[in-house]
């Protein structure tokens, strides 16, 4: 037997949790386990063990996204299974009372949007071939070594211009965040990987920002806004 | 142009958040129950990306594919000032010999297939 905990949240926001709206989006029974001015959010796993299965981690996700709708929730990462309410009480509410206490404090108010900006494929490589003369030379040879050099030319001309692109992005939606967490490049076409802090307001600078960035990019890249969710990348003391 | 940006939520597109939820969040050190034997093979899978032959010659099709329009005579004209200049540039003549030395242990290799396969 054991609990899955999802997260922590003030104490004093407990009554606005509806028992109702949080098991219909985790397709489980959600409680929570208060101590203080802290409260966390877990459900249970019979056998102690999670499986990091498509159906619990969307519950764990779904709990998580309901909760940040209405207050300000520090989530665990997937996978934090405690024994029963006393053990969560000890080792960690109270524990790291004044740890939780000040990452509360810190990111009431804000929300985590992950941003993916990804090279449209035809698009980035014309553009590379219009700067690369000897690329464009290299079209339609047939030998085997013109087009691995033709490829290696259109991937250095692409590393190249997402260093530049990537940047330009940050430059512009850095002054409109808390803070940015920037995820390891992952190559290929994607330009940039990152989550931002920010204010949860729909209509905020952030969300303009991120649309005349999108406008600037067309049809290079195209981008992608995933949120809002609760501060994952923030959450830690560390930060 | 309006573009509009791909807004989802994150319980819609799992594999977009899963590193996050994964990697990122609080953790009570000796409370960690979940078994990440496929989950790191999930994301080391996801995150990296050799620069292989595959890669190189996928982007190669990419480009040969392209109909780049208005271009062709320009880098015809470019073929041609490269040609008729090859001579004075010494740097690039012996990095095109070196290409060449590769060249021909391509073609080589590319006719031994060609044998095999018959």
């Amino acid at each position: 037997m054991g609990m899955l905990v999802h997260g922590i949240v003030d104490a004093e926001s407990v009554p606005a949790l509806s028992q109702a709206a949080l098991g219909v989006a985790a397709d489980r029974s959600v409680r929570w386990v208060v101590s203080g001015e802290l409260a966390g959010l877990v459900s249970d796993c019979p056998d102690g063990e999670v499986l990091p299965s498509r159906a619990n981690l969307l519950a764990h996700t779904r709990v998580l996204e309901a909760v940040a709708q209405t207050m300000t929730v520090l989530p665990m990462r997937f996978g934090v299974v405690v024994p029963d309410d006393a053990a969560l009480e000890r080792d960690y509410l109270v524990a790291r009372h004044d740890e939780l206490r000040r990452s509360l404090d810190r990111l009431r108010g804000l929300v985590e949007f992950r941003l993916r900006i990804s090279y449209v494929e035809d698009e980035v490589v014309r553009a590379v071939l219009e700067d690369d003369r000897t690329a464009a030379r290299l079209r339609g040879r047939s030998s085997v070594q013109a087009q691995v050099q033709l490829g290696q030319h259109i991937s250095a001309g692409i590393d190249a211009r997402r260093e530049q692109d990537a940047q330009a992005a940050l430059d512009a939606l850095a002054g409109h965040a808390a803070d940015v967490s920037v995820t390891r490049p992952l190559g290929g076409l994607d330009v940039l990987v990152a989550s931002f802090l920010v204010v949860s307001d729909r209509h905020s600078a952030f969300d303009v920002a991120v649309d005349e960035l999108a406008e600037r990019l067309s049809p290079l890249a195209t981008v992608e806004l995933v949120g809002p969710l609760p501060p994952f990348s923030f959450a830690g003391e560390e930060r | 142009m309006v573009t509009a940006v791909a807004r989802k939520p994150a319980s819609g597109t799992l594999a977009e958040v899963i590193d996050i939820i994964l990697d990122k969040g609080l953790v009570i050190d000796a409370y960690v129950r979940v078994s990440l034997v496929g989950i790191e093979l999930l994301t080391v899978d996801a995150r990296v990306v050799v620069a292989s032959v595959d890669t190189y010659l996928h982007f190669a099709e990419a480009a040969n594919r392209l109909d780049l329009r208005g271009q062709s005579e320009e880098h015809d004209a470019d073929l041609q000032s490269l040609m008729s200049g090859q001579a004075r540039d010494k740097t690039r003549g012996a990095i095109e010999g070196g290409v060449d030395k590769i060249r021909d242990v391509f073609s080589r290799d590319e006719s031994e297939e060609a044998q095999k396969d018959e």
